[in-house]
C-alpha cells in the first residue's frame, strides 16, 4: 500500500514538472529558439491520441474483445499513410486562412458561416465532454486503487467524497490554471502554444516508458514471455475464445471494419488531433516523418496490451478485478509499490494531456464560435459601444477553459460512473466523425455548399444523439425501459438501437451507418441543388485550389472598395487591445509609404489583412460580420474572384517564365561571351598560322626563284653547276608541293571532309611496307634497322594509305634526327588487350620534356638543337595524330634529350580479333 | 514535382495495402484458431503486418530516392 501523501506529491511533483517543461518551452519561443520545432517533438505532440483511454481501457478491451482493441489505433496507421495529402492540404488552409479551431475551419470554408461554426461547436462540446470526464474519471480511480489496499475497491468505480475532498477536483482545477497559463498566453489564438505542445511531449515520453515498463514486468516477470502467456491462456477455453475474430465474443468483421473507419476520422477530427497536428504545428515538412513516426508510437505502446489482459484475467480468474485497472491492479498486488507509482503517474500523464489539449480545442470553438457570436448579437450588452474588447475577449476565453473543464468534473460526477472507458470513447469518436464529410469534402470538392454541410452536419448530429447517448439514458434510469424495446413514442421503427429496423449491428456500427449515410446523403444532394454565395464560392476555390494560390494571393478578395480609417482602428483597437492596433496601423503605413494621419481611407488589402487578424482572435465568421460593419463594401462576383486570382496566378506565372527566361539570357550569355573568347583565340592562332604558312612557303619559293634567275640570267653556266641548281629547284619544289599536300590534308581532316577508305588490313603488312619504302633514305645514313614484329596478322579497321603515311611520318621523323652510321631505328609491334601498340624508336637528338606536348600541334617544330634551324613543315605530326585519333587511337612521345626518342601509337583491333571491340570504327561511314 | 508525386503514390499505394491487409477478406485467411510458438496466429499477424507497413512507411519517406528496380542508374 502507498501512502496518499506519497501518490500526491508525485502528481504534484509531475505537475510541477509539467509547468517547468511548458514555462522553459514558452520561454525558448520568445527568445525565437523553438524546442519544439522538429518531426520528433510534433510526433509525440500526436500520440496525445493516446488517453486513458489507451492507458487502462485498451487492456479492458482486450480482456472483452481480443483483439477488437486494436482497429482503434489501425486505423490512424492506415490515415497516416494520406497526411501527406490529406493533413498537409489542411495544415496550409489553416495556416493561410488563420484558422483557430474545428469549428472556425467548417464556417469559414462554407462562407464565413456563424451559424455553421456553432453548431460545430456544440456537437464537438457535447460529443467531447463526456469523453473528457472520461479521463478524470480514470484519474480517479486510479488514485483510489492506488491508495487503498489491494482487495479493496479494486472493483474500479469511483467512490465519492464531497466535493472539497475530491482529488479529483483540485486535480481539474490545477489542469484548468495550467490551461489558463500556458494556453491564453496570447489573444492570437492561431499563435502557437509552444510550451504547452512541449509539455504534451514530455507526457507522451511518460505514457510509453510506463506502458512498456508495467508490460515487461507482465510479460517477463510474471510469465516467461508472450508463448507462455498464450498458451497458459489457450488452457482455459474463455480466454481462448478471444483468440480468433468471432461472432459470439469478440465481434464480427463488419463491426471491426467500423471502428478502423471510425478511427480514421478520429485521428483527424478530433478538436484535440486538430488542434495539435494544425494549430501547433510549426512546419509542414514536420507531417512526412511524422507518417511513420506515429503509427510506430501507436505500434510499440500497443505490444504488451494483450499480454497484460490475459496475464490480468488469469491472475484475477474470479473476476474480482476490472479489467480496466489491471494495468495498475497488477504491479500492486505483486507488491511493486515503485511500478506502481510509475504506472500511475503514465495514466496520470495519459489523462492530463488529453484533457489539456482537448479543453483548450474546445474553449477556443466555445469562446469564438459560439459565446462572441451570440454576445455580439446580443444589443442590450452595447458591447459594440464599448472601446475596448479585448480584456473581455481574454477573460471570456480564460473562463470558457475552467467552464469546459468544470462541465467535464460534473459530468462525470452525475453521470460518467455508468460508463466504462472506451464506451464513452467510441461514443464521442462518433460524434467527431461528422464533421469528416463536410471537411474532407470541402476541401476536395469546390461543389459543397453551406446548406448541404449544415443539412449534413445536424442530421448525423440528430441520430447520434438518438442511438447512442439517449439510450444510455435509458440505462441510467431516467428514461423508461419501454423506448428501447418498442421504440420513441411507440414508432417500431425508432428504436435507438435498431433505427428504422436495422439489426444485427453493435450500436457503435449501427450509429455509424444511419449517421453517415445520411450526413454524407444530405450533404452531397443538397450541395448539388442548392444555389451558393459569392462568398461560399470564393473560400470554397480558395480552400480547394490551395496549392494552386499559395504564395500569390496574400488574402481572399471578396469584395472591393475601401474603408475608414478612422473606424477600423477602433475596430482593431476593440478586440486586439490598442498596443496591436496601432502596430497593424503603423506597419501598413510604413509599407504603403502614406501618412496615416492625411489618410481617412484605406484600400481593400489592408481590410482584408485587418479581417485576418480579427479572425486569428475571435474567429472568421465573427471577424467578417465586424468587419462589414464598418466598411463601404461592393462584394465582388465569385467570376470576378476568380479572375482576380487567375491574374495573380498568371501574374506569377508570368513572373516565373520572365526569371527563367533572364536565367537562359545569362546562359547564354556567358556562352557567348565564351564563344568570342574562343573566336579571339583561333583568329590569334589563324594569323600565327597563315604567317608561318606564308614563311614556310616563301623559303623554298625564294630560293626557287634565285636559281631560276641565275639560270635564266648565266646562260653559260657548266653543265655540272647547272644540274646542281635545278636539283635544288626541284628539290624545293617537291617540298612545296609536300607542304600544301600537307595543309590541304589537315585542312580536309579537320573539316571533316576526308575521303576514309575504311577497310581490314594487317598492321604488320603495312608497317613492313613503310619500312621497305623508307629503306633507301636508312640506306643512305647507313642506320640499323630493329623490327619486333609478330608473325601473325593483326587485323585492324582503317585507312591503309592514311595510315602509311602515318608511319611514313614517324619512320622519315626518326631517320631525318637519327646520326649517320650510328643511327639505330626499332620498331614494336605488340597487341595489348584489343589494342594493337606499335612504336617507333631511334637514338637521335631527343626532345625536351617541355616540348614532348606540343609537337603534335600544328607548326611546333622543334628546333634542332644543332643548328637552331626547323627541319620540316610542322605539319606531319599534327597530321599524324588527327589520323591515329580518328581511328580510335592514341598517340604520344616518350623522349630524353640526347638518347633519343621513342612514338607509339595504339589502334583498337578488328573486332572478331578483339573479341568486341568498339564497333565505331567498323561503322563508319564512307563520307 | 515528381519526386513529390512519386512519393505520395508510394503513400496510396501502402494506404491500399493496408486497407488490404485489414479490411478485406485476406483477413480471414489468419482469423484461425490455430497457434505459433504459443502465440495465436491471428495476433501475430496484426501485429507483423502492422510493423510491416510502418517499416515501408518509413522508407517510402526517408528514401525518396530508392528508384525502381529497374532503372538502376
Amino acid at each position: 500500500m502507498i501512502q496518499n501523501w506519497a501518490i500526491i506529491s508525485t502528481s504534484l511533483l509531475y505537475l510541477g514538472v509539467l509547468f517547468a517543461i511548458a514555462y522553459y518551452g514558452d520561454k525558448r519561443a520568445q527568445e525565437n529558439r523553438s524546442i519544439i520545432s522538429n518531426p520528433y517533438i510534433y510526433s509525440l505532440s500526436l500520440a496525445v491520441y493516446c488517453t486513458a483511454w489507451t492507458f487502462y481501457g485498451s487492456v479492458g478491451r482486450a480482456a472483452n474483445t481480443g483483439v477488437g482493441f486494436l482497429p482503434i489505433y489501425l486505423g490512424p496507421t492506415l490515415m497516416a499513410a494520406l497526411w501527406v495529402v490529406v493533413l498537409r492540404k489542411i495544415i496550409r488552409i489553416s495556416k493561410k486562412n488563420r484558422i483557430t479551431s474545428i469549428a472556425d475551419f467548417i464556417s469559414s470554408r462554407y462562407g464565413k458561416s456563424p451559424i455553421l461554426g456553432g453548431i460545430v461547436t456544440v456537437i464537438a462540446v457535447i460529443g467531447i465532454v463526456p469523453y473528457l470526464s472520461l479521463q478524470l474519471k480514470a484519474i480517479s480511480i486510479s488514485f483510489q486503487i492506488i491508495s487503498t489496499h489491494p482487495g479493496i475497491h479494486v472493483q474500479g468505480e469511483p467512490v465519492f467524497h464531497s466535493l472539497f475532498d475530491d482529488t479529483t477536483f483540485y486535480i481539474a482545477l490545477i489542469l484548468a490554471l495550467f490551461t489558463i497559463l500556458f494556453g491564453t498566453r496570447h489573444l492570437d489564438a492561431t499563435e502557437r502554444h509552444e510550451g504547452l505542445v512541449a509539455a504534451i511531449a514530455f507526457e507522451s515520453v511518460v505514457k510509453l516508458i510506463a506502458f512498456l515498463a508495467v508490460g515487461i514486468f507482465v510479460t517477463y516477470g510474471l510469465y516467461n514471455g508472450f508463448g507462455d502467456v498464450f498458451t497458459r491462456a489457450s488452457r482455459i477455453p474463455e480466454l481462448e475464445k478471444l483468440f480468433t475474430l468471432n461472432k459470439e465474443v469478440t465481434g464480427t468483421w463488419g463491426d471491426w471494419l467500423w471502428l478502423v473507419f471510425l478511427s480514421m476520422m478520429a485521428i483527424m477530427f478530433l478538436p484535440r488531433q486538430f488542434q495539435v497536428a494544425v494549430i501547433e504545428n510549426v512546419n509542414e515538412k514536420h507531417v512526412e516523418k511524422a507518417v511513420w513516426l506515429f503509427p510506430l508510437y501507436l505500434f510499440v505502446i500497443n505490444l504488451f496490451v494483450l499480454p497484460i489482459a490475459f496475464g490480468g484475467m488469469m491472475h484475477f480468474s474470479d473476476g474480482s478485478v476490472n479489467p480496466d485497472t489491471f494495468v495498475l491492479s497488477l504491479p500492486i498486488v505483486e507488491k511493486h509499490n515503485t511500478l506502481a507509482l510509475l504506472v500511475f503517474i503514465g495514466g496520470f500523464s495519459a489523462a492530463t494531456s488529453m484533457v489539456i489539449v482537448e479543453t483548450i480545442a474546445l474553449s477556443t470553438m466555445f469562446c469564438n464560435d459560439l459565446a462572441m457570436p451570440i454576445l455580439l448579437n446580443l444589443k442590450f450588452l452595447k458591447l459594440d459601444q464599448r472601446k475596448d474588447l479585448s480584456s473581455l475577449l481574454l477573460f471570456l476565453r480564460r473562463s470558457s477553459i475552467v467552464l469546459v473543464l468544470l462541465m467535464g468534473y460534473f459530468y462525470f460526477r452525475f453521470i460518467g460512473e455508468y460508463f466504462s472507458l472506451v464506451s464513452i470513447g467510441l461514443i464521442s469518436f462518433c460524434a467527431v466523425a461528422q464533421f469528416a464529410p463536410a471537411i474532407l469534402g470541402g476541401i476536395f470538392w469546390k461543389g459543397g455548399s453551406r446548406t448541404g454541410a449544415l443539412a449534413g452536419l445536424i442530421a448525423g448530429f440528430i441520430i447520434w444523439v438518438f442511438t447512442l447517448p439517449f439510450p444510455s439514458l435509458v440505462q441510467v434510469g431516467i428514461l423508461p425501459e419501454r423506448i428501447l424495446t418498442e421504440g420513441l413514442f411507440g414508432v417500431g421503427l425508432l428504436k435507438p438501437y435498431q433505427l428504422f429496423g436495422l439489426q444485427g449491428f453493435n450500436p457503435i456500427s449501427h450509429t455509424l451507418f444511419w449517421s453517415m449515410l445520411f450526413n454524407v446523403g444530405l450533404y452531397v444532394t443538397i450541395s448539388l441543388y442548392s444555389k451558393r454565395s459569392g462568398i461560399e464560392q470564393t473560400q470554397a476555390s480558395l480552400f480547394v485550389d490551395i496549392f494552386k494560390y499559395t504564395g500569390g494571393v496574400e488574402f481572399s478578395p471578396t469584395w472591393r472598395g475601401t474603408a475608414p480609417v478612422k473606424e477600423l482602428h477602433s475596430l482593431l483597437r476593440k478586440f486586439l487591445g490598442e498596443p496591436t492596433a496601432n502596430r497593424l496601423f503603423r506597419d501598413y503605413a510604413r509599407k504603403r509609404k502614406i501618412n496615416l494621419k492625411e489618410t481617412f481611407e484605406v484600400d481593400a488589402d489592408f481590410v482584408q489583412f485587418a479581417e485576418q487578424a480579427l479572425a486569428a482572435t475571435v474567429g472568421s465568421a465573427t471577424a467578417r460580420a465586424m468587419i462589414s460593419t464598418v466598411v463601404k463594401e461592393e462584394p465582388l462576383s465569385p467570376d470576378e474572384v476568380k479572375s482576380i486570382l487567375d491574374e495573380t496566378q498568371q501574374v506569377i506565372a508570368y513572373s516565373r517564365k520572365l526569371e527563367e527566361k533572364s536565367r537562359e539570357l545569362e546562359r547564354a550569355t556567358a556562352e557567348l561571351k565564351a564563344a568570342n573568347q574562343r573566336l579571339q583565340e583561333l583568329d590569334r592562332l589563324k594569323d600565327d598560322f597563315v604567317s608561318t604558312v606564308t614563311h614556310e612557303l616563301r623559303t623554298p619559293l625564294t630560293s626557287v626563284r634565285a636559281f631560276s634567275e641565275i639560270l635564266y640570267d648565266n646562260t653559260d653556266l657548266e653543265l655540272s653547276q647547272r644540274q646542281h641548281f635545278l636539283k635544288i629547284i626541284i628539290k624545293e619544289s617537291e617540298r612545296l608541293t609536300r607542304l600544301i599536300n600537307q595543309l590541304l590534308d589537315l585542312q580536309k581532316i579537320e573539316s571533316d571532309t576526308m575521303d576514309w577508305n575504311i577497310e581490314r588490313i594487317d598492321i604488320v603488312e603495312l608497317v613492313k611496307d613503310a619500312v621497305q619504302a623508307t629503306s633507301q633514305l636508312m640506306n643512305e645514313k647507313s642506320i640499323t634497322l630493329d623490327m619486333n614484329v609478330p608473325d601473325q596478322p593483326l587485323y585492324i579497321n582503317g585507312d591503309p594509305d592514311r595510315l602509311t603515311q602515318v608511319m611514313l611520318n614517324l619512320l622519315s621523323n626518326a631517320i631525318k634526327f637519327s646520326p649517320e652510321e650510328k643511327g639505330l631505328i626499332t620498331i614494336n609491334i605488340a597487341r595489348e588487350g584489343d589494342q594493337v601498340l606499335v612504336s617507333v624508336k631511334d637514338n637521335g637528338i631527343g626532345i625536351r620534356k617541355e616540348d614532348q606536348g606540343l609537337i603534335f600541334e600544328k607548326f611546333r617544330q622543334v628546333h634542332n638543337p644543332v643548328d637552331g634551324r626547323p627541319s620540316g613543315s610542322g605539319l606531319g605530326l599534327a597530321i599524324t595524330r588527327q589520323i591515329v585519333e580518328y581511328h580510335q587511337g592514341k598517340i604520344w612521345v616518350e623522349s630524353s634529350p640526347g638518347l633519343g626518342s621513342t612514338f607509339f601509337f595504339t589502334l583498337p583491333l578488328a573486332s572478331e580479333m578483339a573479341m568486341e571491340t568498339s564497333p565505331e570504327s567498323s561503322e563508319q561511314p564512307q563520307e | 514535382m515528381t519526386a513529390r508525386s512519386l512519393k505520395i503514390q508510394k503513400l496510396i499505394t501502402l494506404f491500399i495495402l493496408g486497407v488490404i491487409f485489414y479490411c478485406t477478406p485476406f483477413f480471414s485467411l489468419f482469423n484461425v484458431d490455430k497457434e505459433f510458438l504459443g502465440v495465436p496466429v491471428l495476433y501475430l499477424y496484426l501485429f507483423i503486418s502492422w510493423g510491416l507497413l510502418i517499416t515501408l512507411t518509413a522508407f517510402v519517406i526517408e528514401f525518396p530516392r530508392m528508384k525502381s528496380l529497374n532503372s538502376s542508374k
